[in-house]
Parts: C-alpha cells; structure tokens; sequence
C-alpha cells in the first residue's frame, strides 16, 4: 500500500502540490492524469522518493519514506520500485543487456546470475536478439522495452512510470500499455504518469491533478 | 556488470572524449619525463665539462705550499709520494677520477729559467684536454728521457728537438696548444726520471686530485676532501680549490631547482587539466548520474565510479606520458641542449604514481559533486 498523506511541495513561492492526500493499493493499476505542469512527475517523484516534500509523508508498507536517512531511502527504492522514463534513459554506453543488469547489479547479484537473468526479461520484452545493441542502434519502442526490462529487473513491487509512452507511435504505445497491463494482471502494482486520456483508459482508477490539487 | 563496468565501458565506448581526458595526464607527465630526462643528461654533461676544469682538490706539503695559482715558484718541500696510494684506497675512492703526484723542479735551460713538472700517467686522466695541433696526445706523451713542453715554455725555447736538464739530455715529444692555465709555462717529464734527476725518491711536491660526483650524488667534493684528510697524516694540508668547487656545486643546485620549478608547475597543470577535465565529465553526464541515482545506485557508489575512472587514466596516463616524454626527450634534447639522451626505466614507477595521485587528488571535488547531485534535477536535463 503507498499512502500519500498531506503532500505539499513548494519551490519558493510557487505552490507544485498542495495538500495532496491519496492511497494506492498493492496490485493496483493507477494512472496520474492532469495538464501539463499540473504536478503529477513532482507527485510520482515524492512518492518514489526522490524528492522531499515541503510538507507531509509517503508511506510505502508500512514505512515512513522521509523518515529514513537518503541512503536508506535509495536502498528502499531500489528494492521496492522500478522506473520508466519518458525519455527512456537508457545509459548510452551500455547496451540493452547491460542496461538491464544495471539493477541487478545494486541489489548485489552475481555476475553470471545477472547475465542469465537480464537475457530473461529481454526475451520477454522480445529483444532477444538485441542484447548487445546499444541504445542509439534500438528503434524508440526496443529502447522503451529494454528500459521495461530494465524496471522489471529488481523484482520490483511498484513500476513507476512517467510519460512511457510520450515519445512512441501510438501502436507502440499500445503495445507497451498493454505489456504494463499484463505485468499489473501478474501483481504488480503500477503507477502511471500520463496527460493522454486514451492512455490514461488503461489504468483501472485515475488520480487527476490540476495546478497541484488532486480533484 | 561491475562498478568497474561503468568506468571501462565509458572509457571504452566513447573514445573521443576518453582520450581528451587522457591527453591531459600524458601531457603533464610527459613534460615531466622528459624535464627529467633532459636534465639527468644536462647535469652529467655539466659535471663532465666542470671535470674538464682540472683538479678540484689540491694536497700539498702543509710546512711550505706550493704557489698553485701562478705555479711559477717551486717549494723545497715535499710530500711521500704514497700519499698517493692512499687517497686511492679512501671509502669513496670511485669518486675519484684521477690522483696526480707532481714534482716540480726549476732548471736554467739556455737562457730560460724552465719550471719542469714530474708526472704519471693519471696527468693524461685528469686532463683530456691536452692537445697538440688539435688532436689528442698519442706518442708525444713522455716517456723515459723525453719532455712535453706547454705552449710558452716552447716558445720561449724556440724550435728545438731536445733540451738539457742537469746535464742530462731529453728529447722533445712535442709542444702542447694552449691551455690558458699555469701549464703553459711548463715542461713535463716522467715523475720517477725527475726524482732521480734532483735526488728527491719517491716524493712530490702535490698530489692534483680530480673528483668527480656522478658515482656519488649525494657527496660533494667538500666531503672527498674531508675523508682524504682522514686517511693522510698531519704533514698534509688538503685544498678543495673553492673557486671549482663551489662552480661545480653552484651549477648543480641551480639544475637541480631549475628541475623542481618544473616539477612544481607540471604537478600543478596535471592537477588543473584533469581536475577540469572530470568537472566536466561530471557535467555532461549529469543526466546519466540522475538514472543511476534514480533507480538506486547510492552517491558512495556514484563517487567510487568517479575515483575508478581517474586512478585508470592516472595508471595508462602514467605509463604512456613515460613513453611520449622518453621520446620528446630524445627528439628534442640533443638539439636543444647538446646533450645525448639515455632512457631512464626509474622514472616509470615514480610517473605511474605521480599520475595516478594526480588523478585521483584532482577528481575528489568533482566526483563529490557528482555523488551530491540532486536526482530530480539532473534526470530534468535531456
């Protein structure tokens, strides 16, 4: 269960949230709607921990976020969360499969299991044969699926995931709702960032933000 | 993957940018190198040449010293010639590079009052410079019953083949170019024939001693001084000619500062080149430290990434800036200085963690920055 109680986030005086309260159940599949700007990547952000609110809490299973220290934060997301990026944000260096090891290799895997592993999931987002293409030799939809794969890989509980489908097709939109879909049919909890309504259709509940205020 | 990964793989997949980054490290050690290398060969040429200035220490008869400055005026006292023998056996005795027991003795020659000088063959060591008609000496170095005269003292003879001393006749090997020192007013014959010619056996009127401080470093004439000192009895007084001495040891610190400048200054563009160089890898991949910083990597982690990546570049620029500095060295040294460039394996250990402390002192701040990123920020900048 993710609680978000009494969130407020400010940036000197302009309000980004404000008092934002909302549960979100395991095994759920909610979508953050809203206009641009409206502060849903600021929510997803203070919900993922990475950034601390003005004022309130987010509670995760029963565990206060902001009341651990940043390393034990980072620690807790890293079990806990996996991310989806708009931009992908793949590292550019590394290729498909290395990018999915990446967390493997925080959570203090082996190196052999990381391999088998990371060739696991990339199978199943269907990139088998591109594990060793680095991201600019990948189409937009092989990036979005490697950083699927990528988020899949902690074992997380929660996918975070903002704007996935900003920069695809519509048909490979479709495509990857319909994969998160599946992975939230197997329990995993999703939290998803959108501003488009068809794909904000999806989700099983909508949380919709306007100028920092849920309505 | 590895913490390793991260850093090899940048390196590796983004070469243009890796060897700018290591360009600067070579840069700066290779200056080093080859400051070093330059002056090694610098500082044993000029210990080579200060050599070619003569005898930096002088023992003579403590009682009566003989004029070493005009070398005009001969002293009546004397020395045991085996005096010799023992500065040879001194502790540092590789110090020395030639010992020269000298008798001098005045004789009327016609209407030339000739001071002849006894010596061995250590002279011929100690003063490569010798020459006759420009080339040096083969067959016209004395022998037996013959004489070299200096440049004067043949001019003031005239042309002549040989000369009488003590009713006794020599043969003249030959008439020495100048040398612009006292042996220009000389004779020079065999030590023991000039002995036996005035009577005084097996004794001299100095010993000219010429040291050298390459096989030492650590020594100064000063030192040999003292320890030949040692090693004769009281009778002797031992000169360092300070004038030479003070030259030679002058010369050598101002080579050696000359080279700490530049230590201090390549210390400092290695320092700033890379310190640069990584504040900027910080900044272009503030994105990329924002995913990891996202997904959980924690910034002791970010900051190891940074550390790895510039103790490689310290280790590879280490060794590379070794070559490229041997070889600047050797292209540019011996038109620059005149001097002939040897290799020194040495320096390699001493770049390698020159470089690598470089590196390494020069990333701390901006691997710290990169660890103290703020996440949501930097995953912001596309």
């Amino acid at each position: 269960m993710i609680e978000v109680r009494n969130v407020s986030k400010r940036y000197g005086n302009v309000k980004a949230l404000e008092g934002v309260t909302s549960k979100v159940k395991n095994g759920e599949f909610v979508s953050i709607v809203g206009p641009t700007g409206s502060g849903k990547t600021t929510l997803l952000n203070i919900i993922a921990g990475l950034l601390t609110p003005t004022e309130g809490d987010v509670i995760v299973d029963d565990v206060s976020l902001y009341e651990l220290s940043p390393s034990e934060r980072t620690a807790f997301r890293r079990k806990k969360f996996g991310f989806i990026f708009q931009s992908f944000n793949l590292i550019s260096y590394l290729t498909a499969i290395e990018n999915v090891e990446i967390p493997l290799y925080l959570a203090g895997v082996q190196q052999t299991e990381q391999r088998i592993i990371a060739k696991r999931l990339l199978d199943k987002v269907g990139l088998r044969d591109r594990l060793s293409h680095l991201p600019s030799e990948l189409s937009t939809g092989e990036q979005q699926r490697v950083a699927i794969a990528r988020a899949l890989a902690s074992n997380a509980a929660v996918i975070l995931a903002d704007e996935p489908t900003g920069n695809l097709d519509m048909r490979t939109a479709e495509e990857l709702m319909r994969y998160l879909k599946e992975l939230n049919m197997g329990g995993v909890t999703v939290l998803l960032v959108t501003h488009n309504p068809q794909i904000a259709g999806f989700a099983d509940r909508k949380i919709q933000i306007v100028e920092g205020r849920l309505i | 993957m590895r913490t390793l990964d991260f850093v090899t793989k940048e390196l590796g997949r983004r070469k243009w940018r890796s060897t700018t980054g290591i360009l600067c490290i070579i840069l700066g050690i290779s200056i080093f190198v080859a400051a070093q290398t330059t002056n090694k060969a610098l500082y044993d040429k000029t210990k080579e040449q200060l050599l070619r200035l003569g005898a930096n220490i002088i023992v003579q008869p403590k009682e009566e010293p003989f004029d070493i400055y005009s070398g005009l005026s001969a002293s009546s006292a004397t020395l045991p010639e085996m005096y010799a023998d023992k500065i040879r056996s001194i502790e540092h005795s590789k110090m020395l590079v030639a010992v020269s027991p000298k008798l001098y003795e005045r004789f009327a020659v016609g209407e030339v009052n000739l001071l002849v000088a006894g010596i061995t063959d250590d002279e011929r060591r100690a003063k490569p410079w010798w020459m006759i008609n420009r080339m040096v000496l083969i067959g016209e170095f004395p022998q037996d019953k013959e004489v070299l005269l200096g440049h004067y003292a043949g001019a003031h003879l005239g042309a002549v083949s040989q000369i009488e001393l003590n009713n006794e006749t020599f043969s003249v090997t030959g008439v020495l170019d100048e040398t612009g020192s006292a042996d220009d007013f000389m004779a020079f014959v065999i030590l023991n024939v000039l002995q036996d010619l005035t009577g005084k056996r097996r004794m001299v009127s100095m010993i000219e001693v010429s040291t050298s401080c390459i096989a030492c470093p650590k020594m100064d004439i000063y030192d040999v001084a003292n320890e030949i000192d040692k090693a004769l009895p009281d009778d002797a007084a031992v000169i360092p000619i300070k004038q030479i001495a003070e030259a030679q040891i002058g010369t050598l610190t101002q080579i050696e500062d000359f080279t700490r400048v530049i230590y201090i200054v390549v210390l400092c563009l290695g320092a700033f080149l890379m310190m640069n160089y990584m504040f900027s890898s910080v900044s272009e991949r503030r994105h990329e430290i924002g995913i990891l910083l996202a997904i959980g990597m924690d910034a002791g982690e970010i900051y190891k990434v940074f550390i790895l990546k510039a103790l490689i570049l310290g280790v590879v620029g280490g060794f590379v800036g070794y070559v490229a500095g041997t070889l600047i060295s050797m292209v540019a040294s011996p038109r620059i200085a005149d001097a002939s460039i040897s290799p020194l394996p040495q320096l390699l250990p001493y770049s390698a963690v020159l470089s690598t402390v470089i590196c390494v002192i020069s990333s701390i701040l901006p691997a710290r920055r990169a660890a103290q990123l703020d996440p949501v920020e930097a995953l912001r900048e596309v």
